[in-house]
């Protein structure tokens, strides 16, 4: 029996006020659970500010796994307002296939 | 911890000893080299000194050569030899005694005139006939020897004039009482030990004089001529000509080698018990990640059993794959519930994330479900039932969950889905995902949802495959994709379940590149 290292995939996450009322977190790489804390962080940070309006920038995600997806769901429970913007195909098809589409809403 | 608690390991001792061994070269390198240099420098400082020394001589002669003259040439010798070498007698002056000596062939040699102290020569005429007349038949300067009575001097004669008439100068330099001279700074000989000695041989009773009464361990010699004599100059350093860093390095190499070597050990010693240390510990967390591994295993296993029940009518079969790192719960579960009748109710979910707290979730959940069941309600009724029970800003999880109720008597589903994938229905060559509404995952938001309960006619012979996402979830593409393959490997596959959910679930070992645990429940009926 051998014990071999999780692989993780690599993320960046940033978090954007171009007015105070509303948050854009911009994620780009690969979400998992290896970096769900610093995902959760992120959104954690924006939703202090108590945005209007909390908007997911997830064009430049290759993959995003159920961890991810929870960071996202948590934020909708939230916030009072949650978008996802232009999400890649990966996550777009997470979303429709999560049934989620009327919880994260999507916008192009 | 360590196989060799309080030894010390032998790299360690080998590399102090090392050190030790170059300490000493080096030490004794610094030492040897030290040592020639002052050996070197004492012999230029000697040869110096020696220079000065033999400049000094025909500073006598010159004198004693001039007053000579003078008292040839002069109608008065007496008074031409006392004009002339008045100056240079007295106390503290160059001559304690100087006289003059009339030597004619026929008598012996008389006395002409004496200035300073009467020589001791004049109250030994044999003496007197002897030198005087050896001094008178030698050109230069003739040095009588050491003189010790009164006190110590030393006596030459110098003889000038004709060979019938002649006029010899007699002088004595008074000496110290006890051969010393005090040591004055600024001179050639004050960082010297010296000794001057008349003749060849340094013995006490030829010691003209000296600054100190022994010599250093390391001497040097010259010898300087001296009229019909020599002077020998034997000296040692008084101090350290090379400098006091050339004479202490040796000392500083040795000290600080022999402290850099342990401080060496010292270090070696404890990297390598770092290391040691290190490998203990690399064997104890790789115990431990096996161990872990395996009490994961067998949580997993008593919370998901990995035999279903017998169902009469079906075939049922069940994977259980751990993700990658296997050391975690997972969150996936499957589940068969013989209902009675040909029913049985079939459930699947996946709780997001890994590790203990979505090992428990996935426990209470399906626990959960099967209470519901036993209490007579319905898929939808019943995932309504457990959405109210996760939240996943609470909890940090939801949970996607299928649940269904197959009936052998008509092979109809009834089933209800939250954010769960789509069961694969396989019938012969064919392979297609069931198209169910979905609801939202459990726990994913504010509000319970509501969920519908649909009833789809399934062909016979078929199987129907559940099972999570981590069968089809793959880096670098989107779940279509993974759906896809999933669903070309259920046609390629052999029909019986056993068979098939080896195929498939090999399929995903090859292909994995995820974590994530998966799920697999295959039901096959006739």
């Amino acid at each position: 029996m051998t014990t071999s290292e999780p692989e993780f995939g690599d993320a960046q996450f940033y978090a954007d006020h171009a007015r105070s009322d509303t948050w854009v977190i911009t994620v780009i790489g690969e979400v998992d659970l290896g970096n769900r804390e610093r995902f959760h962080a992120v959104v954690e940070r924006a939703l202090f500010a108590a945005p209007a309006k909390l908007i997911f920038d997830l064009a430049g995600v290759r993959f995003m796994d159920s961890s991810g997806l929870g960071v996202l769901l948590s934020a909708a429970s939230k916030a009072s307002s949650v978008e996802v913007r232009t999400p890649s195909l990966a996550v777009r098809r997470l979303i429709e296939l999560s049934g989620l589409t009327n919880v994260l809403r999507i916008a192009e | 911890m360590g196989k060799s608690g309080a030894r010390v390991h032998r790299f360690a001792i080998v590399v102090v000893a090392v050190s030790l061994l170059v300490t000493a070269a080096l030490s004794v390198t610094a030492f040897v080299v030290n040592d020639h240099n002052e050996d070197r420098l004492l012999r230029l400082k000697v040869a110096e000194t020696g220079a000065v020394l033999q400049a000094a001589i025909p500073q006598i002669q010159t004198t004693m050569a001039s007053a000579a003259e003078f008292a040839v040439a002069s109608n008065d010798p007496a008074a031409g030899f006392r004009r002339y070498i008045g100056d240079y007698v007295g106390e503290k002056k160059q001559f304690g005694s100087a006289s003059l000596w009339e030597l004619t062939a026929a008598s012996a040699p008389k006395l002409v005139t004496v200035l300073g102290v009467q020589p001791e020569l004049a109250s030994r005429p044999a003496d007197a006939d002897a030198f005087l007349g050896q001094a008178a038949r030698a050109a230069g300067v003739r040095v009588v020897g050491l003189l010790t009575k009164p006190n110590r001097r030393l006596g030459y004669a110098y003889a000038a004039g004709a060979a019938g008439q002649k006029y010899v100068v007699y002088a004595e330099s008074v000496l110290p009482p006890d051969g010393l001279v005090p040591i004055t700074r600024g001179t050639p000989f004050s960082d010297l030990r010296f000794a001057l000695y008349l003749g060849p041989n340094p013995s006490a009773s030829e010691l003209i004089e000296a600054n100190v009464t022994s010599m250093g361990r390391r001497t040097a010699s010259t010898v300087i001529p001296f009229g019909n004599q020599s002077l020998d100059l034997v000296a040692s350093a008084s101090g350290r000509l090379g400098g006091t860093l050339g004479a202490v390095l040796w000392w500083i190499v040795a000290i600080a080698g022999v402290l850099l070597s342990f401080a060496a050990g010292a270090v070696a010693e404890r990297l390598l018990r770092r290391r040691q240390t290190a490998e203990d510990l690399a064997v104890n967390v790789q115990s431990l990640l096996l161990e872990q591994r395996s009490i994961s295993e067998r949580l997993q296993q008593a919370m998901v059993p990995a035999q279903p029940p017998p169902v009469p009518g079906l075939n049922i079969g069940v994977r259980y794959l751990p993700g990658a790192a296997g050391l975690e719960l997972g969150g996936d579960w499957y589940d068969v519930i013989d209902l009675g009748e040909g029913r049985t109710f079939l459930s699947i979910g996946d709780v997001s994330g890994r590790g203990i707290s979505a090992g428990a979730v996935m426990s209470s959940l399906r626990s959960a479900v099967r209470a519901f069941v036993s209490e007579g309600h319905g898929p939808a009724d019943v995932l309504r039932r457990v959405a109210g029970l996760l939240n996943v800003v609470s909890d940090g999880h939801f949970a996607t969950v299928l649940l269904a109720v197959f009936d052998c008597a008509d092979n109809s589903l009834t089933v209800a889905c939250a954010g769960h994938l789509q069961p694969l229905l396989i019938t012969a060559g064919q392979a297609d995902y069931l198209k169910l509404t979905v609801g939202p995952p459990v726990g994913s938001t504010r509000e319970p949802a509501a969920y519908t309960e649909q009833v789809v006619q399934l062909p016979a012979p078929a199987t129907l495959l559940l099972f999570t996402d981590g069968l089809v979830e793959r880096r670098g593409e989107n779940l279509d994709d993974g759906l896809e393959r999933l669903r070309r490997a259920a046609i390629e596959a052999p029909t019986e379940v056993e068979p098939l959910l080896n195929f498939v679930a090999g399929d995903l070992q090859e292909s994995s590149s995820t974590n994530d645990d998966t799920a697999i429940l295959g039901v096959q009926w006739a």
